[in-house]
């Protein structure tokens, strides 16, 4: 079929064995780094540290939010001192900028 | 084993046709230990064959052994899909693979991922960067939520990285800081001598900055000739090209001139982010390049089907990449054409030229019609005919902005040649305007992964029925 040497079959053999090897040792590379990362992407995963009090944050803190910026978060701050606390996430779209989207998307980085 | 590169036998070809089946079966039948085995077995069973004088079934067993060892070689990243990662906070270390455009609030641009929670994961996602602090070219590591959305069959993964949060940046490699540099001076040049439209038109398709084109980039996709603004094997082959001619203007020797332009287009495709395409177009010329140097005939089949090994030794999961499947089933169309109807110049060869390439024209279309119907949704029929008309022209584009850059240290001459190169380029936006607009020049269907296959087996039957005679190549 394709008429190759002795020589040729060998060198061959020899890129075959080396990819073999390579693969064997990539595999178990990724699997090590797959199983001590698991630690890691459970602690990592914590989003306690980032949830954001819409009733208690400041200006500062409010822009940390996706999608909040300084003019926003400024609307929002007034809101709390017109009408009191936020009640569910949904009062937030009472405020000038908040949609239905923006609200979906601020979600996983809020409480009350 | 290197003479087989040059000589009529398709070796690479069939080891990367077993090699890519091989992925196939190892993306959908991840088992460590089974591909191991048959690994071993392949391989012995190639060597005791061999011993016995039975060559035919020693090739057969070789050509399952590479396609084991694909399997093998695409197992780790078989594992490591990044909907795990999805919904929640990740720490991602990613590359910034395009110039950041700025989108009120945040920006945006394309990155590679390396790895996420320290998982090392090759994909290419959208980052909407709401520190607005990361740049080209650059390594960092990233807190962010990772999410995804689907279109037309297919999934886009965005990284959103919080205001709060601080990106690390990871020392670049020197490599990336002289392609930075390299990428900006181009820009600079193209930006002070060329129109607002031609400056971003030049950057997509001279320097693969397509983000800088996206708004005008939609009127070529409609005309059916968005390939022509990505950077493929065109834009090597003419660089390369040019750059060889230049260069015998200054009396350089033969084998020098092919090593200098071989060095430029590997500068050149390693500064445009050396993408699937590119990479096959660099690989196929540097065989091309060196059968040159040595004297030596060159299978085209055999050099596409290097080209595909390596593809697939960097990164195995590029198979499922769909610019790594049109480029080379392209190419592959191309090379199938050129051999099963070979090109006779005749009486009238600037007609009979004409004639050609809209048939090679045609049988391209129709080999990667499927293709591009199932990832894209739409049939594109005038772009058979607008690829005869505006290929040339873009070509002549090309080589106009290669003399602006030779010609940028002298400023009145290359804002001459920034003025003619502008008007090209707002002749080729008007005319793919037109083309774009005309009826039929598109039609909405997507195969079916089905359909596909059936297509390609319909297709295949009839060429073989055709042109029995001429498949002699394939033997």
């Amino acid at each position: 079929m394709f008429s190759l040497t002795y020589r040729e079959r060998i060198v061959l053999l020899i890129a075959a064995g080396i990819i073999f090897c390579g693969a064997i040792v990539r595999y178990f590379q990724v699997n090590t780094k797959v199983t001590a990362a698991a630690t890691f992407a459970s602690s990592a995963s914590q989003p306690a540290a980032t949830i954001i009090n819409m009733n208690k944050a400041s200006q500062e803190d409010l822009e940390k939010i996706p999608g909040i910026g300084p003019e926003i978060s400024r609307r929002i701050i007034a809101y709390r001192d017109q009408n009191g606390d936020f009640q569910t996430l949904e009062d937030l779209k009472k405020v000038k900028g908040i949609g239905e989207k923006k609200l979906q998307r601020m979600r996983e980085y809020i409480t009350l | 084993m290197f003479k087989k590169l040059f000589s009529g036998t398709l070796l690479n070809f069939w080891l990367f046709i077993a090699v890519s089946c091989g992925i196939i079966l190892g993306n959908f039948a991840p088992s460590f230990l089974l591909f191991i085995l048959l690994s071993l077995v392949c391989g012995a069973l190639a060597y005791f064959c061999y011993k016995k004088n039975r060559f035919l079934l020693s090739d057969i067993f070789t050509l399952f052994l590479f396609l084991f060892l694909g399997a093998l070689w695409q197992l780790p990243l078989a594992h490591q899909e990044i909907e795990q990662f999805l919904a929640k906070n990740n720490l991602c270390r990613i590359k910034v693979t395009s110039l950041p455009q700025e989108s009120g609030l945040n920006n945006t641009f394309f990155a590679q991922v390396e790895r996420i929670n320290n998982i090392p994961l090759r994909t290419n996602i959208k980052v909407i960067d709401f520190t607005k602090s990361m740049d080209y070219l650059k390594t960092y590591e990233v807190e962010g939520a990772l999410r995804s959305r689907q279109y037309a069959s297919r999934n886009f993964y965005f990284l959103w990285v919080k205001k709060g949060t601080l990106p690390k940046e990871i020392s670049s490699p020197i490599w990336d800081k002289f392609n930075r540099k390299m990428v900006f001076s181009a820009l600079s040049i193209f930006k002070r001598n060329l129109s607002d439209e031609g400056y971003r038109f030049i950057a997509s398709v001279f320097l693969g900055r397509r983000e800088l084109f996206r708004q005008g980039g939609r009127v070529f996709t409609d005309a059916g000739i968005a390939h022509l603004l990505a950077i493929s094997g065109s834009n090597i082959a003419l660089i390369g090209a040019v750059l060889f001619f230049v260069l015998k203007i200054f009396y350089i020797k033969f084998r020098p001139r092919i090593l200098i332009s071989l060095l430029f287009v590997f500068i050149y495709t390693l500064i445009t982010g050396a993408n699937l395409p590119t990479l096959r177009a660099v690989i196929m010329y540097s065989v091309f390049a060196v059968s040159f140097f040595l004297k030596r005939k060159m299978n085209p089949f055999n050099s596409l089907g290097l080209a595909g090994l390596v593809c697939l030794l960097f990164n195995p999961a590029s198979l499922f990449d769909v610019g790594f499947q049109l480029s080379f089933l392209s190419v592959f169309a191309l090379i199938l054409g050129f051999m099963l109807f070979p090109f006779r110049p005749g009486r009238f060869a600037i007609l009979n030229c004409a004639g050609y390439t809209l048939f090679s024209s045609l049988y391209v279309s129709l080999i990667i019609l499927p293709v591009v119907s199932y990832y894209f949704g739409r049939v594109y029929i005038g772009g058979i005919l607008y690829n005869i008309i505006l290929i040339p022209f873009f070509s002549f584009i090309l080589i106009v902005n290669f003399l602006l850059l030779i010609f940028s240290p002298l400023p009145y001459i290359a804002q001459s040649i920034g003025a003619l190169l502008s008007l090209f380029i707002y002749i080729f936006d008007i005319l793919a305007i037109r083309l774009g607009a005309l009826r039929f020049s598109f039609v909405n269907y997507t195969f079916s992964m089905w359909q596909v296959v059936v297509y390609y087996i319909i297709l295949a039957g009839i060429l073989y029925s055709c042109c029995r005679s001429r498949f002699a190549f394939l033997r």
